[in-house]
């Protein structure tokens, strides 16, 4: 079940159509705290974060006639909240990244205590997952996102972010690599204790 | 679970701090968003329109005709040839989006057409109305193409042009186009018919494989104008996938992955962690325990790319089973010693124990992988509750030497 009953869903919707101050902060309450989540990892700091997410909901109140029930109303605000920062990422986009110099300083291989698996990712705080996303490049932070997160296939996302299926595929690869890059500092102290 | 499991489960529960004045913040933006939207829409629009015509209107003079007004083309605008190709001037609109590491060369090109400004006429217009459909433009295109008189005289002129291209002619790579000009001269280019950009030198690229046309329009200061159209062929990128495998080796800490690529006339080149490992169809290289990101750049006869990667964990051959704790003052048989198994797989090895609080190293060895706890064969100045570290650097059968270190706790 979505975060209203279908009752209360139908008044809602039916009231930001009106135009409804009061139903639109309805919305806007109830789903405030979770999308501003989803714009956070799509985002390189709080308050780009927020920029997405503003513009995110003016194009749902702008929109809602557009809804048509085929999913839930919630799916269908993060849905048009994820294209938001993904024309918001387009914008911004010089030229896509291909090859990676960040990555000439890589993980290193001799390391004492090796990482056993990857279990112990989970004992990682989120807020430092986060912030370690937000931390790569916009091209890989945007694929990961895409891939991982909202479950797109490498043709989908060059389509969708204009860049080649292999340019894609890299990004991926190395905003992993990236990732496990920043936190080996914290999977290593976690290992030891 | 993997990694990218993980991740996801947490980003997704991930909720940002609650903010009590989240909405009016927004509420703020969003009322100002409705009061300037019904006069922004056509404000913008018409800004977006004016821009537009500006540019066409710049752009497109020269295309048209001669007969044109020639002030049209202010003096400021017409470089010396030889000037502007070497200050590198350039139009980067259309920067590729690919950017691979392929040798640019000197393209082939086939000369489809060199027309005076009289022969230009009604292509051009042609031309111009799939560049825009702006009616007002195509109207004064149309107009100016009216001017017999003009194209008459030009009709007996002919000027040496001509463009080079350079590159790699694969999709989505970027080939320059330069002018090669005797006589200074405003040009524009039209790739495919489609695409307009202008510049004595500017760079372009096709999405897909194919046959293309490109077209230089040039005009000179006295309004004189000539184009050529050569094509240009764009090759398609090789299929890129490859087949991977680890052999093990049960006395060596790396692990050997073999590489296959697609045989076919391709060039291999292998990429492991990012960096450049190797080329070749087949390739093997030994790697150690860790995650490691294999990727293969596969690239054809004209310089195309792919690009496919895979993920691999490898676990080691040689393993070492090094305890973190003992118990030698129960002597009840169980963890009485501290023992490391699988050192007698290695080549060499060396232990070094010492006590955590002071340092001082209490047992070393080349030989045994077992201590009993005793301090150099003192065994009653060691007491239950203290910690010690352990260095052990084992050298394994294939020359590869790593270091282990940890925490003992004598319990």
């Amino acid at each position: 079940m979505g975060i209203w009953h279908l009752h209360e869903e139908a008044q809602l919707i039916k009231g930001c159509i009106n135009g409804s101050r009061k139903a639109q902060e309805d919305v806007f309450n109830a789903t405030y705290r979770r999308l501003l989540g989803v714009c956070a990892r799509y985002a390189k700091d709080d308050d780009d974060a927020k920029d997405i997410l503003q513009n995110g909901f003016i194009k749902v109140f702008k929109s809602i006639e557009n809804y048509k029930g085929d999913g839930s109303f919630e799916g269908w605000i993060k849905r048009i909240v994820i294209n938001t920062a993904i024309d918001s990422y387009r914008r911004k986009k010089v030229k896509p990244v291909v090859v990676d110099s960040e990555l000439t300083d890589r993980v290193g291989t001799n390391m004492a205590d090796e990482v056993e698996d990857d279990s112990i990712y989970q004992k990682i705080p989120i807020k430092v997952v986060l912030d370690s996303v937000q931390k790569l490049s916009p091209a890989y932070r945007t694929v990961f996102n895409l891939y991982v997160l909202e479950g797109y296939n490498h043709n989908e996302i060059a389509e969708m972010l204009e860049i080649g299926v292999g340019t894609s595929k890299s990004n991926l690869s190395k905003a992993r690599l990236n990732l496990r890059k920043m936190l080996k500092p914290l999977v290593d102290k976690i290992s030891q204790e | 679970m993997n990694f990218d499991e993980i991740i996801k489960e947490k980003l997704e529960s991930y909720q940002a701090p609650a903010n009590v004045n989240a909405w009016k913040e927004f509420e703020s933006n969003l009322s100002h968003s409705e009061q300037t939207t019904p006069f922004a829409v056509p404000l913008i629009s018409g800004i977006a329109a004016t821009i537009v015509m500006t540019v066409l209107f710049t752009t497109l003079p020269d295309i048209k005709s001669d007969s044109i007004e020639s002030s049209r083309i202010e003096e400021n605008d017409i470089a010396l040839v030889d000037t502007a190709i070497k200050v590198g001037a350039s139009n980067e609109i259309g920067e590729s989006p690919e950017h691979v590491a392929q040798e640019a060369h000197t393209i082939p090109l086939v000369i489809l057409e060199n027309k005076t400004v009289s022969e230009i006429g009604e292509t051009a217009v042609n031309q111009a109305t799939i560049v825009s459909h702006e009616s007002e433009i195509e109207s004064q295109i149309t107009n100016a193409s009216n001017e017999e008189e003009n194209k008459k005289s030009d009709a007996a002129r002919h000027e040496n042009i001509n463009f080079t291209a350079s590159g790699i002619q694969c999709p989505n790579s970027n080939i320059t186009f330069t002018a090669k000009l005797d006589k200074a001269a405003s040009v524009i280019w039209v790739f495919d018919g489609l695409e307009v950009k202008n510049g004595i030198q500017v760079k372009h690229y096709f999405k897909d494989a194919g046959a293309y046309t490109a077209r230089m329009i040039v005009k000179f200061q006295d309004g004189y104008e000539q184009s050529i159209t050569q094509s240009i062929e764009v090759y398609d990128t090789p299929s890129a996938s490859f087949e991977m495998n680890t052999v093990s080796d049960e006395s060596c800490f790396d692990q050997i992955i073999e590489l296959k690529g697609t045989p076919n006339s391709n060039t291999y080149k292998w990429v492991i962690d990012g960096d450049t490992a190797g080329k070749g169809v087949e390739f093997s290289k030994a790697v150690s325990k860790d995650f490691h990101t294999v990727g293969m750049h596969t690239i054809n006869e004209w310089g195309c790319t792919s690009y496919e990667d895979k993920s691999l964990r490898v676990e080691s051959g040689l393993r070492l089973d090094i305890p973190t704790a003992f118990s030698p003052t129960r002597q009840d048989g169980l963890n009485d010693t501290w023992k490391v198994e699988g050192l007698n797989n290695v080549a060499t090895f060396h232990i070094e124990i010492k006590r955590l609080s002071t340092n001082q190293i209490v047992f070393e060895s080349n030989e045994s992988a077992e201590w009993d706890g005793s301090i150099h064969g003192y065994a009653d100045r060691i007491e239950a509750g203290e910690i010690f570290t352990y260095q052990i650097i084992a050298t394994d059968n294939c020359g590869r030497t790593k270091q282990f270190s940890k925490t003992i706790h004598y319990l």
